[in-house]
């Protein structure tokens, strides 16, 4: 496989950074035009069209996301949420013909907010195209919670 | 629909809003579970799709509008929590309220016209059971 593993890892850190630091416009410029955001509710791989996630976001939802969470004036982000996420076991599952990767990695996110530390954890799935200008652009980020059977707290911050 | 948000409570716990069903249920004194779900219709795929990313949008933990509502609620709670005042009032708007011909009571979209109505109601039953 051709596909640069470092490359990966480092994108995935800086995706990873970017979110944890609430740094909105940087993370949303990491998308692809055609970018899709789900978070699966109800177990790993639920119909979309058929039933509820947590968020199933197309690019222009992203981008409403982004703007609400940069507002300011989001109630469960006043005061914002102190996040660091841990990521690990980085596999390039796929290499489609168009040069598309299929990356899976597993991470471990600790939110602090208002006096309660959260445990989050799960497994990401990316689909990250190459990009000309280097590194790549995503054009899935599907989080599978471990938890998503069951019901979760607010998640208002980039997960 | 036409006239206003299309949005009905039904006493006791049954809510309306859109697309969506409510459902409410008083846990403890506090804690309350609010169920929701999308209204999906029959041989409707698009509409369905459409209603299920509203839902999403507006009203799941990840949702942009119900987190910042129930973030107030649980602020009002620690507000009561304070008990001074001892009492919470829901008088906003009586001095607006106005009765139409057929008694239905109504005023401003924001008033607590429609909580004073639900206590008024549930302290009759309580009393008259």
């Amino acid at each position: 496989m051709s596909a640069d593993r470092q490359a990966v890892a480092d994108f995935l850190a800086l995706e990873a950074r970017l979110a944890d630091e609430g740094r909105y416009d940087e993370w949303e410029a990491l998308w692809d035009d055609d970018g899709v955001y789900w978070i699966p509710a109800g177990g790993d791989d639920p119909d979309p069209d058929r039933k509820l996630s947590f968020a199933y976001d197309n690019r222009a939802r992203i981008a409403s996301r982004v703007r609400q969470l940069s507002s300011g004036t989001h109630h469960t982000q006043v005061p914002p949420s102190r996040l660091r996420r841990l990521i690990s076991n980085i596999e390039i599952l796929a290499e489609a013909a168009d040069g598309v990767l299929s990356v899976g990695s597993n991470f471990l996110l600790t939110e602090y907010r208002r006096g309660a530390l959260t445990l989050w954890a799960g497994r990401v799935l990316h689909q990250l195209r190459p990009h000309p200008a280097g590194g790549f652009r995503m054009a899935q980020k599907k989080v599978l919670l471990v938890n998503n059977t069951g019901d979760i707290p607010t998640l208002s911050f980039l997960i | 629909m036409v006239d206003g948000p299309p949005h009905v409570m039904i006493f006791p716990n049954l809510f309306l809003a859109e697309m969506n069903i409510l459902v409410i249920e008083p846990v403890t004194a506090s804690q309350t579970i609010q169920w929701q779900t999308t209204v999906l219709l029959k041989d409707a795929p698009e509409l369905n799709r459409r209603a299920l990313r509203q839902t999403e949008g507006a009203m799941g933990p990840a949702g942009l509008l119900i987190p910042d509502d129930c973030e107030m609620m649980e602020r009002n709670q620690v507000g009561l929590a304070a008990q001074q005042p001892e009492w919470l009032t829901l008088s906003r708007g009586t001095e607006r309220e106005q009765t139409g011909p057929d008694g239905v009571v109504s005023s401003n979209v924001t008033d607590e016209t429609t909580q004073r109505g639900i206590w008024r109601e549930y302290r009759r039953i309580m009393e008259s059971a």
